[in-house]
């Protein structure tokens, strides 16, 4: 790690034992809570991992692990999606998204025990859930499907989490309101609005018929939009100057994406309707409403690509940015791509195929995914003042990671496309439409594969560095240029 | 809690269930104006590039890379 030169430290040395003091105080207050985050986060991301695994194969290959009715396609597939959705994304975003909040407010995690009590009721409203699913009482709602007292767990476990980032912000030190802070609160305070709002106007006050796959696909999409993507920018946003030494290119162009995504975002989700039994204005309006993404998806774009201009060697010795910024390319990708899967001409050739599941985990994974991952580098070593075991191990995370999601996503695109067309075609008979997918199936389940190694290696580093197995070096919180003073 | 079946369509209780879906939609954007309006009343939006230099910390000015591979020996 490149550390301050000498003479700086003794220049500044009052200022800079306040700040590093302040920056410890921060990060052992966090420590318990963003910990217990963190572990639970990736034992979900890999029982996750293991039900996606059986429910690819199971797409070309149906006998396998057919006998149990749990383990069938119509639950091993949703349980995978709400595994990694709720267990893995949403607590390593929970995780992230806190302690970025802390660092940014100065301001230390005051509730502790109240957020590691969250942490214990999202994990047992996942296990309900997840029980839920896999026993035959999912409801049936795409990203939804967890039983609605399992949901009851879920919400009222990010109550707390609510409550310290508003309390944080309050308690914030003097001076500007950083862009990732937005992202981070108003994710904070959307997501719990929009879960909440799904929950009663499907399960607890159904709405009738056709307008229950609105809701269903407002709250998907929403999620997707004003959940995940502003903890994801919000990260990429703190990491690559915190990293690169760098202040982010144009500032202001940061803002005009986070306010562009906050006033355009929440009308997308119907574009997912397209052909459906909807008036044809509420369709029109997300499809436009998406082609308007085009408007902060390119600011954040530009912005991270010129921040990152000159810098792109620190891509060789920190592993925060590799992830960091394979993600953030990833997300210039998906939403591009999402934005012009809304146009109803393309979107009547990919709806209901292959290259719809591709595109979820460009966004979930390449993009989502793989920013936690870079966040958890940089942010364990300064919670638990020990450094990761193996250089080694991280390179082959990123590299199984990285390259399986690429295999996965440009085989099922084309699977998909080619998909897409044979359904089209009224001449040809629907079983020559599902086994001309066959081989880019197939290329899913060896993706998939490498992922969850990748994943394995990473709980193991984890593990190594929670059990203390891993040298305590200080370095990581740059404690080595306070000492080298 | 009621049940999970889908009540029998009633055109008018569509309407009334897409106007309730619009208004949450226009609470979300009510709350993005409501954040604008604050971030502007307390002057967020003056002297708007320095703002990017919030990341860093004394200890961690602009200028110093804060992250790197662990000792490629082990």
């Amino acid at each position: 790690m490149k550390t301050a030169s000498l003479p700086y430290v003794e220049h500044h040395r009052e200022s800079l034992e306040k700040g590093v003091h302040l920056r410890i105080e921060v990060d052992r207050a966090a420590r318990a809570p963003i910990t217990a985050f963190f572990v639970t986060a990736v034992f979900w991301l890999l029982f996750g991992s293991l039900l996606a695994l059986v429910a690819s194969i199971k797409l070309h290959t149906p006998g396998f692990l057919a006998d149990a009715a749990w383990l069938t396609f119509g639950r091993v597939r949703p349980a995978h999606l709400d595994s990694v959705i709720y267990g893995w994304c949403s607590a390593a975003g929970i995780g992230v998204g806190l302690w970025m909040t802390s660092r940014l407010c100065r301001a230390p995690i005051r509730h502790r025990r109240l957020l590691l009590g969250s942490a214990v009721l999202w994990n047992i409203g996942n296990a309900m859930g997840l029980v839920g699913v896999l026993g035959g009482w999912s409801t049936s709602v795409e990203w939804l499907e967890y039983p609605p007292l399992a949901a009851l767990v879920l919400t009222a476990a990010f109550v707390p989490v609510m409550i310290e980032a508003v309390s944080m912000v309050r308690r914030r030190q003097p001076g500007h309101v950083y862009v990732s802070q937005w992202y981070i609160l108003a994710a904070f305070f959307w997501f719990p609005w929009l879960y909440a709002t799904a929950q009663v106007l499907l399960f607890w006050q159904p709405a009738p018929g056709p307008a229950q796959p609105a809701v269903n696909w407002w709250y998907a999409h929403n999620t997707l939009g004003l959940w995940f993507t502003p903890i994801g920018l919000a990260s990429a946003y703190y990491f690559i100057p915190k990293v690169i030494g760098k202040p982010i290119h144009s500032y202001y162009l940061s803002m005009v994406g986070f306010w562009s995504l906050a006033f355009f975002y929440a009308w997308n989700g119907m574009h997912h309707l397209i052909g459906g039994p909807f008036p044809a204005w509420l369709i029109s309006v997300s499809v436009v409403a998406s082609l308007m993404m085009f408007v902060p998806v390119i600011t954040v774009a530009v912005n991270h690509h010129l921040t990152m201009r000159g810098n792109f060697d620190a891509l060789r010795w920190s592993p925060t940015l590799r992830f960091v910024v394979f993600a953030a390319m990833s997300y210039t990708v998906v939403s591009l791509q999402g934005s012009l899967t809304a146009i109803r001409s393309l979107n009547r050739l990919t709806h209901f195929t292959h290259y719809t599941v591709a595109h979820a985990h460009l966004g979930m994974y390449a993009f989502f995914t793989m920013m936690m991952f870079g966040a958890i580098y940089y942010i364990v070593p300064r919670l638990t003042g020990r450094e990761w075991p193996s250089a080694t191990a991280i390179k082959a995370h990123f590299w199984l990671c990285g390259l399986g999601v690429i295999l996965y996503w440009v085989g099922l695109s084309i699977g998909g496309f080619k998909q897409g067309l044979a359904l089209l075609d009224s001449d040809l008979p629907f079983m020559e439409t599902v086994k001309l997918t066959l081989p880019y199936l197939e290329l899913r389940s060896w993706a998939g594969t490498m992922m969850t190694l990748g994943h394995i290696v990473f709980a193991w580093s984890l593990w190594r560095v929670l059990a203390g197995r891993t040298p305590a070096t200080g370095k990581a919180t740059l404690l080595a240029s306070q000492s080298a003073a | 809690m009621k049940s999970f079946t889908t009540p029998p369509p009633n055109g008018n209780h569509f309407v009334l269930m897409l106007a309730l879906i619009f208004l949450v939609l226009l609470g979300i954007l009510a709350s993005a104006l409501l954040m604008f309006w604050w971030a502007a009343s307390v002057g967020q939006f003056e002297n708007i590039e320095e703002g990017a230099l919030a990341v860093f910390d004394t200890d961690e000015p602009a200028g110093q890379t804060t992250d790197s591979f662990p000792d490629p020996r082990r």
